[in-house]
């Protein structure tokens, strides 16, 4: 009798202990959960829906509107003023940061872990961006342009006027070089990060074969590197239509328009104070139509980086 | 073994502890402010801004007087005024959606869509005392009683009321435009005289000076530039013999210049007819009737091209204006430094800025700092600044001979005061609004903000003599002008709002030229040389016609 009602104890301590540790988990997850439902999966559903439907503009009500908010978008893409600068900035934005951008963060951070001389300083001063907040960059950026630059070029007997940040024939290409310099350290710190897990015996027998450091980046470190590099590259691509190259923070929604890419074009659309909603529904479209053409050229890229990419482990 | 044990109690102890920091960030961070549990609260929120909140405070002590034996609820005695200044968390789509669940009972802000607000229920009518006629006052037309709906222009009403019923009322209508500095002009000489030259003074009674724009003599405008021409040859002294900057502005926001471009463009036209590129309704001083139909002809309007040429002038010699006035990081505080500064400290000093009607309030600290830089001869109240009319078109190169006479001021901001529908002191609040509307009310807030408000009202001598140079130079104006001060934003046309996107060219400040839009118009001028003021306004037609008109959509 004994044995068994200590069986039947173990038995109840057992289950109230799962009880015990289900509750615990459910009381820990089920707020982000909750969060989830309607920061994400309600939001998303909601503008789903509203990119087929617009708004009644005596009611505010949302009404029944078919397929006209992409034909509408899609119109615009081709005809209306100014867009062709929306895409060629979100090109060009795109091309720099694989062309430019990736390449020297690839080769910075890798003299960064090959110790080059300096690379202590060079270490601390390329990494500060990261640990500043972005607005105070804005800020110490803006100033720099538009007193910095020209005081610059006053002692350097350089002719300069304006401002690199007013004149709508420079704003873009000054807002792109900001956006490379400062996402630098972003993507160095994940290059530099695996670029140490590399073995070091196998750069050892590569010196022993005579590889020289240029040889080692090609033939070790960037294969080696290789998964980090594609899922930059495949996050780059998803993020084509959204990159608002910090436009906002630099302008609100007053930037000029020939420094707008696709991204900042749809959020300056609904940040507005007033008169916003009634753009919500082609906002929602666009955003939906990005969608449908992101999501397979990212899958591609992926296949095709797995297919075509080289084959190194470690 | 034990250690284990030990290891096991901590992670449990520190996943409790996390568990509740995640339940705390569930609970929002209200401010926490002392209230009299014997008194009734009535919370009011207030669009932190250049128009300050000093005059709220004011009304504040005035109402809890009157209510102070007063028993709104069980048990408790008398009211307090709870005033909440926000920014942004007071405008646009966000105030609505959290007006449901607001302590707030009234609100005095910006940047609300109102009709949208209506739409969704937030806004209380408040018809009942908008029409109620209970303030007697001899506001210049005998003594009479009136009602709120009685001291305002019908195109704002038509505004505010939708459905038959009242929903709002217009809060502040600062005047936008140039303001100069007075003892500038006086110290250098720079008023006209009556044979056309500059060289008066305001100062010397022996100079006769011009009429200035009102054409008459003796009012506050004598001496200033009559026509745009004269403007620009007082620009152009300015800089040549007289060592000053004529002209500053904030780079940094963009609605001052705007603003400036539209209050030329209504001075152009007149009050009625620019007011019917809001309304789209209406018949234009020569006779055309405006309608739905055919309000594309609006886009002939010549104050358009005059709008253009102005803003184009004003930036054609980069000398007229400060060097920073396009600068990003230039804000509008640095812009009001540099101008009150300048006169006491800098070898050329700046005489006129472009801001709005608030801006000697909000400026307050930087008289101080003057001061403090200088001496108190530089003090706010030993100053004196004023409005400058904007002068008439004639004879002015590539605009046809302005023909309107009268004075309009402009105000584009987009500000409104209402009761929320879920307030459960809907009648305190009421009487507040009610109280915040008297004569005595308006005036007492012009007086303590320096900001007219677009209603009729007439200013009591001690709250007109509590008021600087400036603040009278605006009041003597739009008391002049019958408080008709154009509201840029109260667009009440059903077609405009309906078709947002096809009229975002209609405004003089925007353009698609050759399928490039520019945003701006001196900004665009600055950056464009080769851009013309004609292009500029042959746009309007391009893209606004009987073509693009019937199916509105742009070319």
């Amino acid at each position: 009798m004994s044995q068994q009602s200590s069986a039947i104890r173990i038995e109840r301590n057992k289950s109230r202990a799962k009880w015990r540790t289900r509750g615990f988990l459910v009381s820990v997850w089920i707020y982000p959960i909750i969060l989830f439902a309607i920061l994400y999966v309600y939001i998303n559903f909601r503008s789903f829906l509203m990119a087929f439907q617009k708004v009644n503009t005596d009611t505010y009500e949302f009404e029944w509107y078919g397929v006209n908010n992409f034909i509408n978008f899609i119109s615009d893409l081709t005809k209306a003023d100014n867009m062709r600068f929306v895409v060629t900035n979100t090109l060009v934005a795109f091309g720099a940061g694989l062309l430019i951008s990736m390449p020297i963060s690839i080769l910075i951070s890798y003299f960064l872990y090959k110790k080059i001389y300096l690379s202590g300083i060079l270490n601390g001063v390329l990494f500060l961006p990261t640990i500043i907040s972005a607005i105070v960059w804005v800020i110490l950026f803006k100033y720099f342009v538009e007193y910095g630059v020209p005081a610059l070029c006053k002692s350097l007997n350089i002719n300069y006027s304006g401002s690199l940040l007013s004149d709508p024939n420079k704003q873009f290409g000054t807002i792109l070089f900001y956006n490379m310099w400062l996402g630098l350290p972003g993507s160095m710190l994940i290059y530099l990060g695996t670029m140490t897990r590399i073995p070091a015996s196998l750069v050892e027998a590569g010196k022993l074969d005579g590889m020289g450091i240029m040889r080692e980046l090609f033939s070790v470190t960037i294969p080696l590197s290789f998964p980090v590099i594609s899922v930059t590259l495949i996050t780059s691509i998803a993020g084509f239509f959204t990159n608002q190259l910090n436009l906002y923070a630099f302008f609100q929604e007053f930037a000029d328009f020939r420094s707008y890419t696709l991204g900042y074009y749809l959020f300056a659309l609904v940040i507005r104070k007033t008169d916003t909603i009634q753009l919500y529904p082609y906002a929602s479209a666009a955003g939906l139509l990005f969608t449908v053409v992101a999501v397979p050229l990212t899958l591609l890229t992926k296949w095709a980086l797995e297919k075509f990419g080289p084959d190194a482990e470690f | 073994m034990l250690l284990e044990v030990m290891m096991k109690k901590l992670v449990r102890i520190l996943s409790v502890i996390l568990c509740l920091f995640i339940g705390a960030s569930m609970v929002a961070c209200s401010p926490s402010e002392k209230i009299d549990k014997t008194k009734t609260q009535l919370y009011v929120g207030v669009y932190r801004g250049g128009i300050g909140e000093d005059w709220l405070y004011e009304f504040k002590s005035q109402f809890q007087e009157l209510y102070k034996d007063i028993s709104i609820e069980e048990g408790k005695k008398g009211i307090e005024v709870i005033v909440r200044p926000y920014k942004d968390e007071i405008t646009g789509v966000q105030l609505l959606s959290t007006m449901p669940s607001a302590i707030e009972d009234v609100y005095f802000t910006q940047d609300v869509d109102f009709a949208q607000g209506v739409a969704k229920g937030v806004f209380e009518d408040i018809t009942d005392i908008v029409t109620e006629k209970y303030d007697t006052v001899d506001i210049g037309e005998g003594e009479k009683t009136y009602s709120i709906e009685d001291k305002i222009e019908q195109y704002v009403l038509d505004y505010f009321k939708i459905n038959g019923k009242y929903y709002g009322l217009p809060f502040a209508a600062p005047v936008y435009g140039m303001m100069y500095d007075v003892d500038l002009f006086a110290e250098r000489n720079l008023y006209y005289l009556e044979n056309g030259k500059i060289g008066g003074s305001i100062d010397n009674p022996d100079d006769v000076l011009s009429a200035g724009p009102d054409g008459e003599k003796g009012t506050f405008d004598d001496g200033l530039p009559s026509t745009w021409n004269e403007l620009i040859a007082l620009f152009d002294l300015m800089i040549s013999k007289k060592s000053i900057t004529p002209i500053n502005w904030s780079g940094q926001h963009n609605y001052q210049r705007n603003s400036f471009t539209r209050a030329v463009w209504a001075n152009y036209e007149g009050f009625n007819d620019y007011i019917i590129n809001n309304t789209l309704n209406g018949t234009l001083r020569n006779g055309t009737v405006i309608n739905d139909d055919n309000a594309y002809l609006l886009v002939n309007e010549e104050g358009r091209m005059a709008a253009a040429k102005a803003s184009y002038d004003l930036v054609k010699d980069k000398k007229y204006f400060y060097d920073t006035s396009f600068y990003q990081t230039y804000s509008n505080v640095m812009a009001m430094e540099d101008f009150l500064i300048s006169r006491p400290s800098w070898d050329k000093p700046i005489a006129m800025i472009l801001e709005g009607g608030y801006w000697e309030n909000e400026a307050k600290d930087i008289f101080k700092d003057v001061v403090d830089q200088t001496s108190e001869e530089y003090a706010r109240e030993n100053r004196r600044f004023s409005y400058m009319p904007v002068p008439k078109f004639i004879g002015t190169d590539g605009v046809k001979d302005q023909t309107n006479d009268e004075q309009v001021l402009v105000s584009t901001l987009d500000s409104l005061c209402f009761i929320n529908a879920a307030s459960s002191k809907k009648q305190l609040a009421k009487d507040f609004i009610k109280f915040v509307h008297t004569n005595a009310s308006l005036s007492k807030f012009n007086s303590i903000s320096g900001v007219t408000r677009a209603y009729k009202y007439k200013m009591t001598k001690s709250d007109y003599d509590h008021m600087s140079y400036y603040q009278k130079s605006v009041y003597d104006m739009a008391e002049k002008a019958n408080f008709k001060i154009v509201q840029g934003s109260y667009v009440t046309s059903r077609t405009r709002k309906q078709y947002n996107d096809y009229f975002k060219y209609w405004e003089a400040n925007k353009v698609s030229i050759n399928r490039t839009e520019y945003d701006e118009i001196m900004k665009s001028f600055n950056n464009n040389p080769e851009l013309t003021p004609a292009q500029w306004f042959n746009s309007f037609k391009l893209n606004y016609n009987s073509a693009t008109w019937a199916n509105k959509k742009l070319p």
